[in-house]
């Protein structure tokens, strides 16, 4: 696996689907708006206008009121087997704001996002990474901590040992 | 979230030899001499790292025996995996619903009427 050393690599996986049918799940609202969301979340809006220069916006309601509005515009569109597009969090004047759900994430900072589409004797393998579009952002401690734990694949590390030294009563001191 | 400390943490997880020895350390208790050894490194070199880990709470050196064990205190990586486990869930959780997603999309209706899985 290749991916640029600035970019968090966020989830690499296989579908049963060819790519163009994943590439329609991630260009068509109608699609998009039925899988991108958490179960107990609402999707008041979303549009999706996907080629270069195309604007996608949706919008998140929580189960505790809190809305999330993102607004980007796609960088690359290649059906089926490439997609990039840079979003950022915003108000409903579409003016930056903080992420409720995020709040220590710094406000403006876009995020490119990029789907790689590659078909495969069982369907799709389909990685998505991202990265943080502002150098000076990149560096700011709640991006760079996101990014050195993707850089040394150590999120699930991290997981998987403290479930491991759980089952451990000895370290229970 | 006491960013400093997660700081340190993040700090002393940077290098791969200290990972090395951390991943070592879920093994059991080892002293230096057992930690040196698959490293290729100087006593001392290992002990520098260990001061490493020490300070960002990631390890323990005990005190009773001559040789000084280190065991791995799992705090500072239950504060890690906290703060990283609902930003990995946001995502893991789309992508298990656009694998459910497609599979509908397939089905002979259409997915017309598709209900969304409940987790």
């Amino acid at each position: 696996m290749c991916v640029a050393a600035s970019a968090d690599l966020i989830d690499d996986r296989e579908y049963e689907a060819p790519p163009e049918l994943v590439f329609e799940a991630w260009t068509k609202a109608e699609h998009f708006a039925r899988w991108f969301a958490p179960d107990d979340v609402e999707v008041p809006l979303c549009e999706i206008d996907a080629r270069p220069g195309g604007v996608i916006r949706f919008q998140h309601r929580w189960p505790e009121g809190q809305l999330v509005s993102i607004r980007g515009v796609f960088d690359e569109v290649v059906a089926p087997t490439r997609l990039s597009f840079t979003f950022t969090f915003v108000d409903s004047n579409d003016r930056p704001t903080v992420n409720a759900m995020m709040p220590e994430w710094p406000v403006g900072a876009h995020i490119v996002m990029t789907v790689e589409l590659t078909a495969t004797a069982r369907g799709t393998r389909m990685t998505v990474a991202q990265r943080v579009a502002e150098p000076e952002l990149a560096d700011s401690p709640p991006i760079a901590r996101h990014r050195k734990l993707a850089a040394i694949g150590w999120s699930q590390t991290a997981a998987r040992l403290v479930t491991y030294l759980e089952r451990r009563t000895a370290w229970d001191s | 979230m006491q960013a400093d400390a997660l700081s340190q943490t993040f700090a002393a997880l940077a290098d791969p030899t200290r990972r090395a020895i951390l991943k070592r350390l879920t093994a059991g208790p080892a002293n230096v001499k057992e930690l040196s050894r698959p490293f290729d490194m100087s006593g001392p070199a290992v002990c520098k790292h260990l001061r490493v880990l020490e300070r960002a709470g990631l390890v323990r050196r005990r005190r009773e025996a001559q040789s000084r064990p280190c065991e791995l205190d799992p705090a500072p990586l239950k504060e890690i995996a906290a703060w990283t486990d609902a930003y990995r869930e946001f995502w893991d959780a789309n992508f298990d619903r656009l694998g459910a997603y497609l599979k509908q999309l397939q089905q002979p209706t259409g997915g017309r009427h598709v209900r969304r899985r409940k987790r």
